[in-house]
């Protein structure tokens, strides 16, 4: 529906669309023709509306078309509208719209103005040596991150807006020289299909885009940072940044990665390689120490040397809970204490921590609920599950899932879980990229930065399970 | 073999890895003591034989890989013989795997029950087994080559472990005489231990289902002549460490590292039980390769129900004669060692009478 | 619908297991309801063998390295039938994969024990690297004796032998596995430590055997105590017993002993042959016996020239045992000792001491080289007299000389000759 050349009539029309109450309707002359101004007010800068668009125009007697308009607005970013559908859709994703008696096509001028929070260290990933910006809730402040670290014409962003109600703006970011074109097709295919009532956060869009819906393990990174951002998008991945969301997303994703910390590329090596080591054991310790545990005393006291044995037994006596039972108890307990310290007041915090750690750790002991060994070994498991902190979700589940298979069937039911998660893992691709690579299958180049990470000099190519176009990322070897 | 998809091929490495991964860890539970009981120290000429002719049927297959240009099994039959007897040939080796994969579940069983339970657990501990090799059996063989591709650092280790651990308490030169007056104990202790080799015969059935690379014969020769180094060291090791009463130490693996470890923590566990994932993978294997002979064999579009049926089967069939495997293995020994002769050995020299055939004439 | 039967499916697993896991109904047994049994006694009787075993039992102190044991003892006709009276009668599954010490008592020495160690190395929850001795009286005695060593007696035995005496080749070590292989090889004989019992100077080995370990007064004290006692005796084959007790009932008899004083010795070997104990080495001939078949570690030999002593450390020991089939079949024993002074009440041996440390005066060279060659000769003698190749010379025959093996084989073995050659070399000091 176009716009009526009188501006009463649209006004009227629109007014009978746009019924929230901080849309501004500000009329004015615009010489000797009325002018309307519509905006919303929170989104709006109304200081820089003011001196950019109605002071010029004010003046101003020449002609009115919405193309010299455009010309005459000291602001870069007017353009046209030329029907009261897309003026209604630019008004609600912020935009003002200027009307001009007798003119059926609209100026849209992008003046938005969002309250945001200051750039700042993301809590999940701090780091000691390294950049310390990490991304905010505005989309323009993120992206502008990004472009600030890759000054190329090769780098792409891609808007698509998701949502029905929520209209959000998602970008797609990639280097054409270096994704994979069909990775990329992919991506923007899947996000263009989405069709939602409104995106909350980034984690809606990675819902959104995966093949497996329902899925033991998560199938795209993520990362708070933009310099992580950019060495995967140099990696040949696509990123995602979703306005609202101050988590950027990242495609294809391959488990290897949450092994790897931005901070391992800036330190010496060998410390790098001794903390993803580290990793692996904690993330080893985390999952299987409660099952071990259990299995071991229920099923295979032989593994437990003779002298630690009867400490167990020592302390075991007259605890009503079976083995299997007491971890299960205590791990309730631990999550339970987890959960409730991250959602408490931070004043309660403390108190908290001195109810678990005394009062419920120490006193359940001497009370004989449970064990010191079994709270010994959850309190080690789930300090280690936090050494790699976006691989909490899925191993938390599975280390419940291999507690119970403990407790029922004992070691040997360890091991075929084990090989039935490697079954699934190993067929679980997502963009055609295995999550498992580069160890299954394995790509000999990519090993290099895996658990253990060669020096950045030596590592010469780009990841190939990504399937990169450009393969090379280092050509000069000075070394 | 297998319905063709290009999606689900193979690469060359990881045949080489599924020989290197799954071959050897299914020769070191009860195969060295059945090997000593029947010629002592020289088990190792025993194995050694096997691997021989083994790898004579690895290069067969090769030859009939450059001969019928990478077709599958069963396209090669088709084209030069008729469906009806591919399919018939298909049905044969299904059940020849079948047979192929009772030895390994029974011995796995009992060497579940003796290292790792010492209070003997219910029957039951052994079913999820069933599940995971049902739950393989529907997915491609791209996924078993990549569990071998996981699965190789696992064996690696364990072995290595092992060897670490068992060769202070070995004394080599319990394998001594080396050169002996001729007799033919070795023969018949591999005759006798038969279904334990001939897995090369894998291959056969990989034929058409992998990309061919350069070298790559000398690769799959080296890969499966290095799990046999692997194998026929272990014999040495193992004999060294337990000579004259070798013939009594079935699932003498763990035992083999407990003198090192006396009085400490027995880590030798952690060997034990990286070397059972490849365990689990080298059982399944035969039993996965038999679900797609039968799927081709009776032209079923999934292999859903042949992998219901066998698995089902198998696991009746493990819960029934849990504990009986020497009654089994006797069995199978005395009135089915030619069927594994004529499956692992001859069908392979056979299939290499097949001429050569031109291009079009072999179907795709 | 697919996806709807996988969650069913899922569901029905995951109630299984849930089912398991709360149940653990796989014949279970609780690490509460188990013996974890660290030595076994075994005992010949008239009915079959008497079965000892030692359980460990936690304190329930805080400490966890103050262990302590209880014994439980049980009759049968095989080892097997005694495990299972045990757990029939006591109602403890015995755990016995952390039995790391058999005793077998004399009586069974006399009989048989290869049917009793094959039986060992059979079981399949049994440690072959179980470390094996023999008594010098029953070993339901020996276990029971209370030592300042360890407040587990068989954990005191264990390091008399291996962390004591082993690694100084002081003793003939030998476990479940290595017996039963010599006594099933071509050698068809073993060898095992021969413990006894040192109780203070006062005491004699023999004496102290007797009047520490009296198995009667075990039974008969716990049978009496029963009130102040753990567990009162079960039941007419199955006798259980606390060693606390039993040290209670030593110190009335003693006359007020106020601490246990039995120290194990385990220097001298016992020697098998077809199942049976046929000799036992004295210390100086296990310690011979130690030099011609391993590697020698931190061993000291004291050789003495009028009333003098000196203590020679061997520093190493090159040992070579072959054979010869000249006009006879000889035995050639080679052993070359590289010793240096350790200790000395001589005045020369000390001037090299305290000066060249390592250099020994030529004559106790001498000494110490005929000492060896008197000791290794007599033993050699001795062994293939009674027709026990504690040398291994039928084994070496089948290795090395196969071809002749048939020939040989069955000529007895005092029809060898030995050809002993002993070497003892000083080590110069460093430069």
């Amino acid at each position: 529906m176009t716009l009526y050349k009188s501006l009463t009539k649209n006004l009227e029309v629109i007014k009978k669309r746009l019924t929230s109450q901080d849309v501004v309707f500000f009329e004015f002359k615009m010489g000797k023709k009325d002018a309307l101004l519509i905006y919303i007010d929170p989104v709006t800068d109304k200081e820089v509306l003011g001196r950019l668009v109605v002071e010029p125009l004010s003046n101003y007697k020449g002609k009115t078309d919405a193309d010299t308009i455009c010309k005459r607005v000291f602001s870069p970013q007017a353009t046209t509208s030329p029907d009261v559908d897309s003026v209604i859709n630019d008004i609600e994703l912020g935009a003002s719209i200027l009307i001009i008696d007798g003119e059926t096509t609209a100026v849209k001028i992008d003046l938005l103005k969002y309250t945001t929070r200051a750039i700042s260290e993301p809590p999940t990933s701090a780091v000691v040596k390294g950049p310390r910006e990490g991304f905010t809730e505005c989309f323009k402040t993120n992206l502008g991150l990004m472009r600030r670290r890759i000054k190329s014409e090769s780098f792409v962003i891609k808007k698509i807006t998701v949502g029905k109600y929520s209209k959000t703006d998602v970008a797609v970011l990639y280097l054409s020289d270096v994704a994979d074109d069909t990775i990329v097709k992919k991506v923007v295919e899947r996000i263009s299909k989405i069709d939602i009532d409104g995106v909350c956060d980034s984690s809606y869009i990675s819902k959104c885009i995966v093949e497996h819906k329902v899925s033991l393990v998560k199938q795209v990174g993520n990362t708070e940072k933009p310099d992580i951002l950019m060495a995967k998008l140099l990696e040949g991945r696509v990123g995602i940044i979703v306005d609202g969301s101050p988590i950027a997303v990242t495609v294809p994703y391959l488990l290897v990665e949450d092994f790897q910390s931005s901070e391992d590329y800036f330190q010496n090596h060998y410390r790098a390689n001794m903390q993803r080591v580290l990793r692996l054991i904690s993330i080893i310790l985390a999952l299987s120490l409660p099952s071990i545990f259990v299995a071991a005393q229920l099923f295979h006291l032989q593994i437990i040397p003779i002298n630690f044995l009867l400490t167990i037994v020592n302390s075991i006596k007259g605890i009503p809970l079976s083995p299997s039972f007491e971890m299960l108890f205590t791990l309730l307990i631990f999550e339970i204490l987890n959960e409730a310290s991250v959602r408490m007041p931070k004043y309660v915090g403390m108190a908290l921590s001195v109810v678990g750690a005394l009062v419920l750790g120490d006193t359940a002991v001497r009370a004989g609920i449970v064990s010191t060994p079994t709270i010994m070994i959850m309190a080690l498991s789930g300090i280690c599950l936090y050494v790699t902190p976006e691989l909490v979700d899925t191993m938390s589940f599975l280390r419940l899932l291999y507690l119970v298979v403990a407790g029922a069937v004992g070691g040997y039911g360890l091991v075929l879980l084990t090989c039935f998660l490697l079954i699934y893992l190993v067929s679980l691709e997502n963009f055609d990229v295995p999550i498992l690579a580069p160890f299954a299958p394995m790509k000999k180049s990519d090993l290099k930065d895996t658990l253990l990470m060669a020096n950045l000099s030596t590592t010469k190519l780009r990841p190939l399970s990504l399937k990169p176009k450009n393969k090379v990322r280092i050509k000069n070897d000075e070394s | 073999m297998m319905s063709p998809n290009e999606k689900n091929k193979l690469k060359l490495r990881q045949i080489c890895f599924i020989f290197l991964a799954f071959m050897p860890v299914t020769k070191i539970a009860l195969l060295p003591s059945v090997l000593a009981g029947f010629c002592e120290e020289r088990l190792f000429v025993a194995t050694i034989l096997g691997f021989l002719l083994d790898i004579g049927v690895l290069l067969c297959c090769m030859r009939l890989f450059y001969k019928h240009q990478n077709s599958t099994l069963f396209n090669v039959l088709e084209t030069n013989f008729s469906k009806t007897f591919a399919k018939i040939v298909y049905f044969g080796y299904g059940v020849y795997f079948i047979l192929k994969a009772i030895v390994p579940l029974l011995e796995q069983q009992d060497y579940v029950h003796n290292t790792l339970y010492e209070i003997t657990p219910s029957k039951l501990v052994f079913i999820p087994l069933f599940i995971v090799s049902f739950y393989q059996s529907l997915k491609g063989l791209k996924v078993l080559g990549r569990s071998a591709d996981a699965c190789i650092y696992l064996t690696a280790l364990g072995f290595l472990l092992i060897f670490f651990l068992s060769i202070p308490e070995a004394d080599f030169t319990n394998l001594l005489p080396i050169i002996q007056k001729p007799t033919y104990k070795p023969v018949n202790a591999l005759f006798k231990s038969i279904m334990w080799f001939s897995d090369s015969v894998y291959l056969l059935l990989f034929l058409g289902h992998f990309e061919g690379e350069k070298r790559q014969t000398l690769k799959l020769t080296l890969s499966y002549l290095g799990a046999s180094v692997v194998v026929i060291l272990f014999m040495i090791t193992f004999y060294a460490v337990f000579s004259s009463i070798a013939n009594s130490r079935f699932f003498a693996t763990p035992e083999l590292t407990i003198y090192t470890l006396v009085d400490s923590v027995r880590f030798d566990y952690v060997a034990i039980f990286l070397l059972m994932f490849s365990q689990v993978f080298a059982i399944i294997l035969p039993i996965y390769l038999s679900t797609k002979c039968f799927e081709r064999a009776f032209a079923l579009k999934k292999s859903l129900v042949p992998a219901i049926i066998i698995n089902a089967g198998l696991c009746i069939f493990s819960i029934i004669f849990s504990g009986k495997l020497f009654k089994v293995l006797g069995v199978i020994s005395n009135y089915f060692g030619y069927v594994f002769i004529f499956f692992g050995y001859v069908v392979p020299l056979l299939l290499l009478l097949i001429p050569k055939r031109g291009k079009n004439e072999v179907k795709a | 619908m697919k996806s709807r039967l996988k969650n069913k499916i899922v569901i029905v697993i995951a109630l299984i297991l849930t089912i398991f896991y709360f149940t653990n109904d796989f014949a279970l047994i609780d690490i509460e309801k188990t013996a974890i049994i660290v030595a076994l006694g075994i005992d010949k009787v008239d009915s079959g063998i008497e079965l000892t075993a030692q359980i460990g039992v936690p304190q329930a102190s805080q400490q966890t390295f103050n262990n302590e044991d209880t014994l439980i003892s049980a009759k049968g006709e095989t080892v097997m039938e005694a495990v299972e009276n045990i757990s029939k009668r006591s109602g403890w599954f015995p755990k016995l994969s952390f039995c790391n010490v058999i005793i077998l008592g004399k009586d069974l020495a006399n009989d048989n024990v290869q049917i009793v160690c094959d039986h060992l190395l059979a079981s399949e929850h049994f440690q072959s690297s179980a470390l094996l001795a023999v008594c010098d009286g029953t070993a339901r005695d020996f276990l029971s004796t209370p030592t300042p060593l360890d407040n587990i007696s068989s954990f005191a035995i264990r390091k008399v032998i291996v962390e004591n005496g082993a690694a100084t080749s002081r003793v003939g070590d030998s476990n479940v596995k290595s017996f039963c292989q010599d006594m099933h090889g071509k050698k068809n004989c073993g060898y095992m430590p021969f413990i006894t019992i040192i109780s203070g100077e006062a005491k004699e080995e023999g004496q102290t055997g007797k009047e520490v370990n009296s198995g009667k007064n075990c039974a008969d004290f716990s049978e009496k105590s029963g009130d102040n006692g753990l567990i009162a005796p079960l039941f007419e084959n199955c006798d259980t017993f606390s060693r606390d007790r039993f040290l209670s009932s030593t110190e009335g008899q003693s006359g007020g002993e106020s601490s246990p004083s039995a120290i194990f010795d385990a220097t001298k070997t016992a020697v098998f042959k077809d199942g049976k104990i046929v000799d036992i080495l004295s210390e100086d001939e296990t310690v011979y016996l130690n030099l011609l078949n391993k590697k020698a570690q931190r061993l000291v030999l004291t050789t003495k020239i009028d009333d003098k002593s000196c203590a020679l450390e061997v520093y190493k020991n090159k040992h070579n045992l072959s054979l010869d089939f000249g006009v006879k079949p000889t035995l050639n024993l080679d052993l070359k000792l590289t010793v240096r002074v350790a200790d000395s009440t001589t005045e020369s041996a000390n001037n090299n001491f305290l000066g060249r440390r390592s250099k020994v005066p030529d004559e106790y060279l001498l000494s110490l080289e005929n000492d060896a060659t008197t000791v290794i000769k007599s033993l050699a003698t001795r062994m293939l007299e009674k027709g026990v190749d504690l040398f291994g010379i039928k084994d070496r025959l089948y290795k090395y000389h196969y071809f002749k093996y048939e020939d040989y084989k069955n000529i007895p073995l005092d029809q060898y000759l030995i050809n002993l050659n002993v070497q003892v070399l000083t080590l110069d000091s460093p430069k």
